[in-house]
């Protein structure tokens, strides 16, 4: 009878462990956790609905706005000289071929006096071939000394046109002066001559810009580069200001000192908002696939399993989910919630704490 | 010596006046505590290591801490726990050792301490407070919402309020709570690449833009001018100033305004708040220093408080929280009622039985006589008015006129008899008579005390100073009763009509026939009372032990831990959501929480609350009708929080505290290296704990799983640029330490600057990387390039006793003796749990106390019984007389078990004393009786004439000491009021043991003493 007794006992508590081990093995996510709104609310537990977003990283590079190249001018002085008018000051719009500064130079003067005598000496020389050729032909003189000034006549001729030439490469000329005009539409950023002044080919007077079109070099590090391609549309952030630029090219060297990779951007400057020489931010998103995106704090760490907790009106329920990668703060997730559902963005921890309990928090499995 | 007395009747009258006089002064003038401060001699020294984690601070600073203190003189032990950023040492010494001459020791060796551990760190002693040192809770809040709590905290609190309150005699430290203001810079690192700064120039250039010299003396035309070199920055616009680089290429000079920006805000890595009826506020702890009398300390800190007031800007409101002394007056007040009542009660049994107006009022005059006396004795020997010493008192009331009684009767009896004797001599006689019993008495009764000054540690300090008073007062009941009573019934008593009230006479009559009837009945009789006694031994298996009666406190608190990884503001959302559910009782007056620890102070992080919840009187209570109720029902309610919450109350959390080192009923450390095998047994532990009943509030100390963000230094990378690993954490110091670079004067104030990284960059780690660290070659390195960050499990705090870490399992016990509780549980992880070489267990907490004073007590008991023994034979110079009286120990011990079972009551160390004194109090009866036996068997009765007419004269004086004291506890045991618990199952214990005692003693003890007379007559 005892033996009997005691049989039963023992299987009885074999049950009462077997049983006890399954409660062990319970999954995690079978558990609801039911919270009222009010105490959701007094957690400090946000809720946020899941949608498919752009898959792709939010970059924002520092970066300076330059000017565009392709529509700078500069106004030089072809010839040594002296400035005797300026049309324009710093600051200033000036249409394409607009006059912007006279300059005095003795080299046109000179030349304007070789020209003259030049001429002289042509018109001379076309007398005397004129004189010799009625002469020739009334076979006074004979052949040689009508063709010697024949050739004495051109030559003449091709002097004074040369020196014409001469003159009409330097420009416009205007009097004695070389009236300078603008090659090109845009503001004038850049003044470095006064009235008077000797200036030269070396010296830059006017620097003009067109700031229609500004470029945008922002700094990526390299990792970020490789994310970057041709041709992906941008945004430049200037305090409160957004400006649409797309991406035109990306360096093919890494700064020295910066060790960062150079983003060119174009961008449409409306408003003149964007000046050379100024700090922006550049943003940009790479990738252009949609996918589901949570903020990582909304995902806790239990036994190994990446945990989300989807609100169910009156409670939680907690989702294991499967994460294609990881994107500045965000998890791309590959199953394990759906669009449109509800999850629990902050204070998740203390859902985590109610599936396992405080003393478990500490298991690292 | 009486005959002197009596000569000199004029001047003990007078003397008598100014005892009264002087004693009313000393009681008025007595310092009053709520109980003995039972904190052990214990040193504190803890060390704050901004950035360092737990394994970090167990390494480098409490290890080489403890080495250092380990071996210092008398200390008996050494806990610390390592949290992280935080280093706690904990140094016990030697009971009895002066505390100033242990904080020298521990002072002395400090400088070791700091050579030992890392620069930078710096080892401090703790303040010299006691573990009941949080004497009062105060708190600032702006009503017109004009001043956040940064303000509040760094300009009315720092400069403003305690300077006032530490200048309060008495005041050792005020441990403050809530955000400190600082001046924050929040760079931009998007600009600093774009500007080509790095971190290393602003920490640099903030270093060397902030200065004040002074520039001596000038002699000018002007006259001596004193020359200051004003270097220093006054307003945010001075910090966004400073330059901090040319960019030669540009020729141009970088702000801080070009790269960041400047916030009032708070200093960050904050760990600790601290909330009120849901909302944040800047809370206060004042600390008071050791020895000082709370109650004092407390008012003059609250007058303090309201001169505070005055001062402070409109709006800004300094409230006074929470006061030990309120405790202290309840408990103080509880038990002058009873000690008023019981006097009453005295008073009025001593007139019923003497059946004499004046003996009765002479007899009582003793009573508040001695009280005096005892409280002018207190007073000189620096003694304070407590629960225990005023409950000596009490319980000793019945007992203090016993000796007055004895000699007044005797007058009376006398002066009746002898009408015509004259006076003086009549009264010298009957004094003389008497006298040498009723010393004896006393000798006894002080004897059988003397057992419980062999008592240590805690419970030494509870229950000494109760003896001691009582031991006290009863030598100065002796000293009434030898001097002023016999002069006052010299002035005062006049001979009565009868020698006998006509109850006494009742009483004679019934009496005689119960006798007669005992006599007849002896064997019977003896039968039942051997019966009774084995049963009542029986009984006290039955009874429980625990090691005092929870005191009611008034306040309950509330425990929670969170997850470890719970941050400062989600620890505040449940700290309100907690006192939101509090608030919804009406019984509740206020709540409040601190979360985490405050600048200074406990090993806590931020995912520890107490939630502290003040009740109204207890008579107001409807919800509930107990504390444990309330718990119940409020665990129910805050079940669905994600904590794990224990109940206790805020004075007894802290005497767990000191005694454990853990703030529960019970803690079960399981000690060994490894921490995950640790933290596996814990597991296991708590797991068997859980299944024990009574068990509730069952914790695991959380030790593992905090996350840390670990940096890495990446050797190559250093190397090759020539940077140090100091450069490096240094720029962690400061970015994510939040270490001071610098301080904003405003007036006479400096407030700390600080830099602070922007909200998102805190939230991403791989944010952080990318932030430009050092410019080293013409390259930018930043944070990734020169370390590598992850986030990696840690330890959470590291627990060690006597330099062997342990992990710990905590509970309470409700609805069930905690020694019963705990030997279940230790046979069961006996059984259960299997310990690996070098791993152990240990059992502490309160049960500790009652185990340790049970041991002591068993021996001392017998010991006592044994001296009792050689007082007796002294006294009888006769074995056989000696055993007989002795017989009341065990009459005693049958009353006394039954009374504490019927009650309820568990075995404690209150109930143990209450043991102690009946054995006392009861032996006097059997002497009393005993000695007059003899007397009238030298007088040449037989035998039987001898017993019966001993018995017969000696009820009255049994009677009435024996109801005095019985009646002069039913106060105590009658009221419930905060205070009257420590001392119920004593007075229980009392009374019930003076009931069978004293029964006995008059019927069973006259046949007793005749059978063995007859039989040692017989055999001689």
């Amino acid at each position: 009878m005892i033996r009997k007794l005691f049989f039963l006992l023992a299987f009885g508590c074999i049950l009462y462990a077997g049983e006890d081990h399954k409660h062990e093995h319970e999954e995690l996510t079978d558990k609801e956790i039911h919270l009222k709104e009010e105490q959701v609310k007094d957690l400090g537990i946000e809720l946020q609905t899941v949608k498919k977003e752009l898959a792709g990283r939010i970059l924002n590079l520092p970066a300076e706005v330059k000017e565009n190249l392709l529509r700078s001018f500069s106004v030089y002085s072809p010839v040594e000289g002296i400035v005797r008018k300026l049309y324009v000051k710093e600051g200033d719009y000036v249409a394409k071929g607009a006059p912007v500064a006279e300059i005095y130079s003795p080299e046109i003067a000179d030349l304007i006096g070789k020209i003259k005598i030049a001429k002289v000496r042509m018109e001379t020389a076309k007398k005397l071939y004129e004189r010799d050729k009625q002469l020739y032909n009334q076979k006074v003189i004979q052949y040689t000394r009508f063709f010697a000034s024949m050739i004495e006549y051109e030559r003449a001729q091709g002097e004074y046109k040369a020196l014409l030439e001469k003159l009409k490469s330097y420009g416009e000329i205007k009097g004695y002066h070389l009236l300078l005009r603008s090659p090109g539409e845009g503001y004038v950023v850049e003044q470095d001559v006064v009235l008077g002044e000797s200036v030269g080919p070396q010296r830059e007077l006017f620097k003009i810009h067109s700031h229609e079109f500004v470029w945008v070099y922002g700094w990526a590090d390299e990792k970020s580069s490789r994310e970057i391609k041709e041709g992906i549309k941008a945004v430049v952030k200037t305090g409160e200001t957004e400006i649409p630029c797309r991406v035109d090219f990306i360096g093919h060297e890494v700064d020295e000192k910066t060790r960062r990779v150079k983003i060119r951007c174009v961008a449409h400057n409306r408003d003149h908002l964007l000046k050379p020489g100024m700090f922006v931010k550049l943003s940009l998103k790479t990738g252009r696939k949609k996918a589901l995106l949570v903020p990582k704090r909304a995902v806790q760490d239990i036994e190994g399993k990446k945990i989300l907790f989807v609100w169910k009106g009156d409670y939680f329920e907690p989702r294991e989910i499967h994460v294609y990668k990881e994107i500045n703060g965000y998890y791309v997730v590959e199953e394990g919630v759906k669009e449109g559902e509800k999850i629990a963005v902050s204070g998740t921890v203390f859902l985590k704490t109610k599936l396992v309990g405080v003393e478990e928090a500490g298991h690292a499995h | 010596m009486f005959r002197a007395i009596l000569r000199l009747r004029l001047l003990v009258l007078l003397a008598l006046v100014g005892i009264v006089i002087y004693g009313i002064y000393s009681f008025r003038k007595l310092p009053i505590d709520a109980f003995p401060d039972p904190t052990p001699v214990q040193v504190n020294i803890y060390t704050y290591a901004p950035g360092l984690s737990a394994e970090e601070v167990e390494t480098l600073i409490t290890i080489p801490v403890e080495s250092v203190m380990n071996g210092l003189k008398d200390v008996i032990l050494v806990r610390s726990a390592s949290l992280p950023a935080m280093s706690y040492v904990s140094v016990y010494f030697k009971d009895g050792t002066d505390i100033y001459f242990a904080r020298r020791l521990v002072m002395e060796k400090l400088p070791d301490a700091r050579e030992k551990v890392p620069e930078g760190f710096t080892p401090v002693m703790g303040p010299n407070a006691t573990g009941l040192g949080n004497a009062l809770l105060y708190v600032l809040h702006d009503e017109k919402g004009r001043y956040s709590n940064a303000e509040l905290k760094s300009i009315f609190q720092q400069w403003v309020a305690r300077p006032l309150i530490m200048s309060v005699g008495g005041v050792e430290e005020i441990v403050q709570f809530g955000p400190e203001l600082a001046y924050r810079i929040v760079p931009d690192p998007d600009k600093f690449v774009a500007y080509g700064i790095t971190l290393e120039d602003l920490i640099e250039a903030l270093e060397k833009n902030n200065l004040l010299v002074g520039g001596g003396f000038f002699q000018s035309a002007e006259g001596d001018l004193v020359v200051r070199g004003l270097g220093r920055v006054y307003s945010p616009e001075d910090i966004l100033r400073i330059p901090v680089k040319v960019d030669k290429e540009k020729g141009i000079s970088v702000y801080i305004k070009d790269i960041a920006r400047v916030e009032k805000g708070e200093l960050p890595n904050r760990r600790g708040a601290f909330t009120m009826n849901g909302r944040e506020v800047q809370g206060n702890i004042v600390v008071k220093r050791i020895f000082e009398n709370t109650k004092e300390v407390v008012d003059k800190v609250k007058r303090k408080l309201q001169e505070i007031q005055k001062i402070l800007p409109e709006g800004v409101k300094i409230e006074h929280l929470y006061d030990q002394a309120y405790l202290t007056e309840k408990a103080v007040s509880t038990i002058q009622k009873a000690l008023m009542s019981g006097m009453f009660l005295v008073a009025f049994i001593t007139a019923f039985l003497m059946g004499n107006f004046r003996a009765s009022l002479i007899v009582i005059s003793s009573l508040p006589l001695t009280l005096l006396i005892a409280f002018i004795v207190m007073r000189e020997s620096g003694m304070t008015g407590n629960l225990m010493t005023l409950g000596g008192l009490a319980i000793g009331i019945g007992m203090f006129v016993d000796s007055s009684v004895v000699i007044v009767e005797n007058i009376y009896r006398h002066l009746t008899e002898k009408k015509d004797g004259l006076k003086f001599s009549v009264v010298l006689d009957s004094v003389k008579e008497v006298w040498r019993p009723v010393l004896f008495a006393v000798l006894i009764i002080v004897i059988v005390f003397s057992p419980i000054f062999v008592f240590e540690s805690i419970e030494g300090k509870y229950f000494k100073p109760l003896a001691l008073t009582l031991i006290i007062a009863l030598l100065a009941s002796l000293f009434i009763a030898f001097t002023f009573i016999p002069v006052l019934t010299y002035y005062f008593l006049k001979p009565g009509k009868q020698t006998y009230s006509k109850i006494m006479a009742i009483i004679h009559r019934v009496y005689d026939v119960i006798l007669e009837a005992s006599f007849k009945a002896r064997i019977p009789i003896i039968g039942a009372v051997v019966l009774s006694f084995i049963f009542s031994l029986f009984l006290l298996t039955r009874i429980g032990t625990e090691f005092a009666p929870e005191l009611e406190e008034g306040a309950v608190l509330v425990k929670a831990f969170m997850d470890p990884n719970v941050s400062l503001e989600e620890g505040k959302k449940v700290a309100m959501a907690i006192e939101k559910e509090v608030l919804k009782f009406p019984e509740v007056v206020k709540t409040y929480s601190t979360i985490g620890r405050a600048e200074k102070g406990e090993a806590a992080d931020v995912n520890y609350i107490e939630t502290w919840i003040i009740l109204k009187p207890q008579n107001e209570w409807k919800t509930f009708s107990t504390r444990e109720e309330f718990n119940q029902i409020l665990r129910k309610r805050l079940e669905w929080l994600p904590i794990s919450i224990a109940f206790t109350q805020p004075i007894k959390m802290r005497i767990d505290e000191l005694l454990s080192g853990v703030r529960a009923d019970i803690a079960i450390k399981i000690f060994g290296e490894d921490p995950e095998v640790l933290n596996t047994l814990a597991d296991k532990v708590r797991e068997i704990t859980e299944q024990i009943p009574g068990a509730v509030d069952v914790q695991k100390e959380i030790q593992a799983g905090r996350l840390q963000l670990r940096v890495y230094p990446r050797w190559e990378i250093l190397e090759r640029f020539g940077i140090t690993v100091e450069e490096v954490l240094n720029i962690v110091k400061y970015t994510l330490g939040g270490a001071e670079a610098g301080v904003l004067q405003k007036g006479t104030l400096l407030f700390p600057i600080v830099i602070t990284l922007p909200d998102e960059f805190r939230g991403d780690i791989s944010k952080l990387k990318e932030v430009p660290v050092f410019e080293r070659d013409g390259k930018i390195l930043t944070f990734g390039d020169i370390a590598d960050l992850k986030v990696e499990p840690g330890l959470f705090v590291i627990r060690r006793e006597n330099n062997i870490r342990f992990s710990l399992v905590m509970c309470n016990v409700e609805g069930r003796d905690i020694g019963g509780f705990v030997e279940e549980l230790r046979s069961r992880i006996e059984k259960e749990v299997n310990l690996p070489k070098g791993y152990f267990i240990t059992y502490g907490g309160q049960f500790e106390n009652q185990q340790r004073a049970m041991k002591r007590l068993s021996v001392a008991v017998p010991v006592s019984i044994f001296l009792i023994f050689v007082l007796l034979y002294l006294n009888f110079n006769s074995v056989r007389d000696a055993l007989v009286v002795m017989l009341n120990v065990p009459f005693a011990v049958i009353g006394g078990i039954i009374a504490l079972y019927i009650s309820g009551f568990n075995l404690s160390v209150p109930s143990a004393i209450g043991f102690i004194a009946i054995f006392g109090i009861a032996t006097l009866n059997g002497v009393v009786l005993v000695s007059y036996i003899r007397q009238l068997l030298e007088n040449g009765y037989s035998i039987r004439e001898a017993v019966k007419r001993a018995a017969i004269l000696r009820i009255r004086p049994i009677l009435i000491t024996a109801i005095t004291t019985f009646i002069g506890l039913i106060p105590l045991l009658v009221i419930s009021d905060i205070g009257s618990e420590v001392q119920k199952p004593l007075a229980t214990v009392v009374v019930g043991g003076i009931f069978t005692s004293t029964l006995l003693t008059l019927i069973v003890l006259p046949s007793v003493y005749e059978s063995v007379y007859r039989r040692f007559v017989k055999n001689i």
